[in-house]
């Protein structure tokens, strides 16, 4: 009887994890550092040295009251602003294109019927759904939210679909021999089998909220990050629009890392069975 | 006079109950041109506690005949029962043991909780149903992997924790395809071994399908030979052997090697 080990025990991988972690950070603040360099070597107005950048962005979010936590109402209102579009924009999305996808994939019927409906909705850009959207639910935060919503469930369903469909028809088989009821195929088989697929949509999904977020506040809005950087390139505020651009940067990077966050919890079995030769 | 009228009511109501019941089944893959006739005609019975195993040649449409009386497949003709009532879905109290055992459990799930899947929902409670899951791992002799993935584990153990699965569902029918078919010869012979104590133990009336005419001799109490396609049933034996067996006695024995040829020769000469 063989019992296949893990190949490092965990604290040999843990001093690697720390490692790379350094490597990482080593990496991006060297990214930062020739930036710095070539904008001291080449000077231009519209490509500022980095610490200009930072300077500029302390001396207007961070300020001296330790109560906020240092900082600025105004960051905290342009976050606020934007967050309120975004995450129930994610939310909604996922959550409908997650539901959407597994009747759609389940229900032969239902898929075939609705298929070209959900391609000719997918064909269509973000960046047009915005006005359509907005002659008809105006230019405030519902239209933002339905446009994030749906530029997430589109794709999201396609995934799930896949997932579904591939589920392994033996395992299928096993939930109906032992008669198990559509509660527990729904959740000990079929979603947790499409898992995988599922999370793939989800970090697709969540960079598509974040590119339709700013898209969509570059239309009818007056605050948010979109907004902010927009404003900051029109009216010349070099400064203002590229640390608003790194705002955004740091939102998307925060979101992935919840997305593989969750991923890492929920798909254990799936990275550690796919890396364990059969 | 009174002796007579019992013996005759004993005649026409044998002892023994019949618990699977297959009728000129038959199934038909497809219509039209591309039609597969991989069952055309299968009519035999299975006794309550007995252990029958079924022999066909690759394609004689063995797996066929498992998924229709496992409810999985409608048969095109004919009809299989389960004590009396037509199987037209996966019968209660009937498990499976599926040929492919790296796919028939879920990667998701430790061992232990692969066990007590089909439990879930059934009015079995949690302890109830951890209790049980680890008799059956206790059964098999994997307790100690309990905690384990099944990917974690070789072959011959994943195959234990498919056998374990059926058993802590307690079944009355336990239908087996080719379960052995993809491990080496030693794992193989101790899976058998496995496979009958449990049988003696539980009684459960057990559905065994392999290709392989050792294997179905030594198993069971009949053994029921199928055609090439399109598949009928052929001949069935009874095996002369004691039902307490061991893979070296019982295969010296003459019996075991006289009807070991016998299957063979009726194959062959399908
Ligand atoms: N889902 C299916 N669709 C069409 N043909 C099938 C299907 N499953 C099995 N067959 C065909 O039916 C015949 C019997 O298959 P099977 O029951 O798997 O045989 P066995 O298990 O004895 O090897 C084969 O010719 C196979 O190609
Ligand atoms: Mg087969």
């Amino acid at each position: 009887m063989i019992v296949r080990q893990p190949a490092e025990d965990s604290r040999r991988r843990g001093w690697r994890q720390l490692g790379d972690l350094a490597l990482r950070l080593a990496v991006l603040i060297g990214a930062g550092l020739v930036w710095e360099l070539y904008a001291r070597a080449f000077p231009s107005l519209f490509i500022p040295p980095i610490s200009a950048i930072l300077a500029n962005a302390w001396d207007q979010w961070v300020t001296g009251d330790w109560r906020a936590l240092f900082i600025a109402p105004v960051f905290l209102e342009m976050l606020a602003a934007s967050f309120r579009r975004l995450v129930p924009g994610l939310i909604y999305g996922a959550v409908s294109g997650i539901i959407l996808g597994v009747a759609l994939a389940r229900v032969r019927f239902l898929g075939e019927m609705f298929s070209p409906l959900i391609q000719f909705f997918r064909a269509i850009p973000s960046s047009a759904k915005i006005p359509m959207f907005m002659v008809l639910l105006g230019i405030g935060d519902t239209m933002k939210i339905w446009v994030i919503g749906i530029s997430v469930a589109l794709p999201l369903l396609m995934n799930v679909m896949d997932g579904v469909r591939n589920v392994d028809p033996t395992l299928l088989a096993v939930a109906k021999v032992y008669r198990v009821g559509p509660w527990t195929r729904l959740w000990g088989v079929i979603l947790p089998a499409a898992a995988p697929q599922t999370f793939a949509g989800l970090r697709i999904a969540t960079m598509i909220a974040l590119i339709v977020l700013v898209l969509s506040e570059l239309t009818g809005a007056a605050d948010g990050v979109g907004y902010y950087v927009l404003y900051a390139q029109r009216m010349f505020y070099v400064l203002d629009m590229w640390a608003g651009v790194l705002v955004l940067g740091f939102i998307g990077y925060l979101l992935n890392a919840v997305v593989s966050l969750a991923e890492v919890r929920i798909l254990r079995w799936h990275r550690q069975s796919t890396s364990t030769a059969r | 006079m009174s002796t007579t009228s019992i013996e005759s009511i004993d005649d026409v109501s044998p002892s023994v109950n019949v618990l699977l019941d297959v009728v000129g089944l038959g199934k038909t893959y497809g219509s039209g041109h591309g039609a597969v006739r991989a069952l055309d005609d299968v009519t035999f019975s299975v006794e309550e506690g007995e252990f029958v195993c079924i022999v066909g040649p690759s394609g004689a449409g063995k797996t066929t005949l498992l998924r229709c009386l496992a409810g999985l497949m409608t048969p095109s003709q004919g009809q299989a029962s389960i004590a009396g009532e037509r199987i037209s879905g996966p019968p209660r109290g009937l498990a499976m043991v599926f040929q492919d055992y790296g796919r028939s459990l879920m990667p998701w799930l430790k061992v232990v909780e692969n066990v007590g899947f089909p439990l879930r929902n059934k009015g079995v409670s949690k302890a109830e149903r951890r209790e049980r899951s680890m008799a059956a791992l206790e059964s098999v002799g994997i307790a100690n992997f309990a905690q384990k993935h099944p990917w974690q584990l070789s072959g011959g153990m994943q195959q234990r924790v498919a056998i374990a699965r059926a058993l802590a569902y307690q079944p009355q029918v336990l239908l087996m395809d080719e379960p052995f078919a993809s491990v080496d010869a030693q794992t193989r012979s101790d899976l058998e071994d496995l496979t009958l104590r449990i049988q003696r133990q539980s009684g459960i009336t057990t559905v065994f399908v392999t290709h392989d005419i050792d294997e179905s001799v030594y198993l069971g109490d009949r053994v029921i030979v199928l055609t090439k396609p399109p598949t009928t049933v052929s001949q069935i034996f009874d095996v002369p052997l004691p039902r307490e067996r061991d893979p070296i006695s019982t295969k010296e024995l003459p019996e075991f090697a006289h009807l070991r040829a016998t299957v063979m020769r009726a194959i062959k000469t399908l």
